[in-house]
């Protein structure tokens, strides 16, 4: 769950059943896109966003949840930390890979629902 | 190569229903993700950073074509078309789905392989010399020993659950290929002067946050005695090692908290209880498994060279792939063959679907269907007459896999890092990748010389690098990727732990760093020295001048 860190923040997981780097959106649907994700803006949001996670682990939609921190300074959430970085993206190295390879082949649709 | 018998086929057979009960039970909610997480890890399946992760077992690094060929199927039916073989002599898949993985292992198991006990803190694969069984230089097959080994040590009740995972390595040639002092315990068979095959033992050895260089606790073990000091050495560890702080948990820890002398006399004392335990008694088995690894029947093809002397002659690309990439075999008219998987730019150690079958396909015409593994991340066909490798050469060069580096600076060693691995904290390809791209003229690289490059994303070096010559560890500092260098370690006969540099770099610095170190080398070598006799003689003084006095 959280470190310690100030808002914005944003819930991600890996999907369950495909293992997939997953965002909880405000729609409530776990997403491919970071961008898309439900952000929250205060502590109370943070404290939300865990609830949130913990009853999907419990469905068993998601697991390895964590708040992570996020800038939106490009309008929409964008996490501020490397390793979050390169999960949001797919290998630096393969960028023919993982949710990189999933927007460029998929920009005009909504991403993907994983999870269960 | 061993072959599996009617109890083996029956275990791993159920032991992949037993998974994919858990799997279904999983996915319909009747297990939880902390009850599951263990179940999988034992099956070799870890959550990284895109997906899971399924490592699967290559005892040894010793495959079969047809093993090969089926690792290639699960890359491209399974994965995203291509596979990681790893330091342990394993493969792991990265963009692997859980509904798949009973499947998968189904597949492994139909050719004789599993992913058991490459996870967790039991007896991990046992790794020896890519080119046991072939090599001039050894005395005798290890292989037959190591699978011993993995026979006694796969699920073994008593070991299952070590303070910490285990590491154990064997080689037989005079030139340690298989890096044992930087093993739990490694094993160097030796022959006695009355000519008993027999273990030198070394135990405590590592790498991870702790580094330490194995310490020899026997200088002779008969080999009938070998599991049974094993198992004393393991029963040691099993009592004393730590297990209220995982970092601390290894067994080098507890060797260089007793001392080697100590740590000796325990096992020496515990020794008895196991022998009378039978643990060494069917040695008859040891005939059974030995006979799988029978020396291969090959023809002396020292005068059928063909065109071979030809082409050397004729074809510099050729002759200098030649010369760095065949090792000496026994048989005379053969060599071993290792086909670099670090091509230019390239990823250390992936290799795609099509590359697999293509080095199957080689090894049935050219290798008796065998392939090796190396922990330096290559493939090896161990027996190939030498005038075959022309035809070879020019086929592997379609494929993108003619590299011709071997032992050279860019055949280098390189974690995952944190570009796939949970763990680490730095990225490692992109450096491994960059000073690849550094280091493309083929002449300077062979004016270098040997030079061995290990590149790992965080402190527990699986990219070996206090092992390099030069070692780069990654690092996170405030957010910001910083890459220590460090110089003169060994993980051949010569061990030694390689010495931090200073300050780390920048990931737009590091291959500078690597630079002036090499410019260090050869403004100071004398004669033909490798890079590591240079710094031998020199110390690392003068590289330190110029890493950080110059600016």
């Amino acid at each position: 769950m959280s470190g310690k860190f100030s808002p914005p923040a944003v819930l991600t997981a890996n999907s369950l059943t495909t293992g997939d780097v997953v965002y909880l959106a405000a729609t409530g649907e776990w997403v491919a896109d970071v961008a898309a994700s439900q952000i929250a803006h205060d502590e109370p949001g943070i404290a939300k966003l865990e609830a949130l996670a913990s009853e999907a682990v419990k469905r068993g939609q998601v697991v390895e949840t964590e708040v992570i921190p996020v800038t939106l300074e490009t309008g929409s959430p964008w996490p501020t930390g490397n390793r979050e970085r390169i999960r949001a993206m797919g290998p630096t190295v393969r960028q023919d890979l993982g949710n990189q390879a999933r927007s460029a082949a998929d920009t005009t649709q909504t991403p993907e629902t994983a999870g269960a | 190569m061993y072959q599996y018998d009617e109890f083996d086929h029956r275990f791993v057979n159920e032991r992949v229903e037993d998974f994919r009960d858990q799997v279904t039970r999983r996915l319909a909610g009747e297990l939880t993700e902390d009850q599951f997480k263990p179940l999988r890890l034992m099956n070799g399946l870890y959550l990284q950073l895109h997906a899971y992760m399924l490592r699967v077992a290559i005892p040894y690094g010793t495959l079969s074509s047809a093993q090969l060929r089926m690792l290639a199927s699960i890359a491209r039916r399974y994965d995203k078309g291509y596979g990681h073989f790893t330091t342990r002599q394993n493969i792991q898949y990265n963009w692997i789905k859980l509904q798949d993985a009973p499947d998968i292992l189904a597949d492994l198991a139909s050719v004789e392989m599993h992913a058991i006990q490459t996870s967790g803190n039991c007896i991990r694969n046992i790794t020896t010399d890519q080119f046991a069984g072939a090599a001039a230089d050894e005395v005798k097959d290890p292989r037959p020993y190591a699978e011993l080994i993995r026979q006694w040590s796969s699920l073994h009740p008593e070991f299952s659950f070590l303070p910490r995972k285990f590491k154990i390595a064997v080689t037989a040639a005079k030139q340690d290929r298989a890096a044992i002092r930087l093993h739990d315990i490694g094993l160097k068979l030796v022959e006695s002067d009355a000519g008993e095959t027999g273990f030198e033992v070394f135990v405590g050895g590592g790498m991870g946050r702790t580094p330490m260089i194995g310490q020899r606790i026997r200088d002779f073990i008969p080999e009938r005695e070998l599991l049974s000091y094993l198992e004393a050495i393991l029963r040691v560890y099993n009592r004393f090692g730590r297990r209220d702080n995982k970092y601390k948990a290894r067994i080098k820890i507890l060797v260089h908290a007793l001392g080697a002398d100590e740590f000796a006399r325990q096992v020496e004392e515990e020794w008895p209880h196991v022998r009378e335990a039978g643990v060494d008694a069917a040695w008859s088995d040891f005939a059974r498994i030995a006979a799988f690894f029978g020396a291969p029947d090959l023809a002396d093809e020292t005068d059928a060279t063909g065109e071979f002397d030809r082409h050397i002659a004729g074809n510099t690309d050729f002759s200098r792939w030649v010369e760095r990439n065949t090792h000496a075999h026994r048989s005379p008219g053969h060599v071993s063959l290792t086909i670099s998987l670090k091509p230019h730019d390239g990823i250390a150690g992936d290799a795609t679907a099509e590359q697999m079958e293509l080095v199957a396909d080689l090894s049935d015409e050219a290798s008796l269907s065998e392939i090796r593994v190396t922990h330096e991340q290559n493939l090896v066909l161990p027996h190939v007459a030498k005038g075959k490798l022309y035809d070879i050469w020019s086929r592997l060069v379609g494929a993108g896999l003619a590299t011709g580096n071997i032992g050279l600076l860019t055949d280098m060693i390189s974690c995952p890092g944190m570009d796939y691995c949970a763990l680490a904290t730095a990225r490692s390809i992109p450096i491994q990748q960059a000073i690849s791209q550094r280091y493309d003229d083929i002449n300077r690289l062979h004016d270098i010389g040997d030079l061995k490059i290990k590149i790992s994303g965080c402190i527990n070096a699986c990219g070996h690098h206090h092992a390099g010559h030069i070692g780069i560890l990654g690092v996170d500092r405030r957010g910001v990727e910083n890459y220590q260098l460090m110089l003169g370690g060994s993980g051949a006969e010569d061990a030694a732990l390689a010495q931090v540099t200073g300050p780390g770099f920048g990931a737009d610095e590091i291959v500078d760093a690597v630079e002036t170190v090499i410019q260090t080398y050869l403004g100071s070598r004398v004669d033909n020295e490798s890079f590591l006799e240079t710094y031998r003689r020199v110390g690392l003084a003068p590289f330190k001048e110029a890493l950080y006095d110059a600016a």
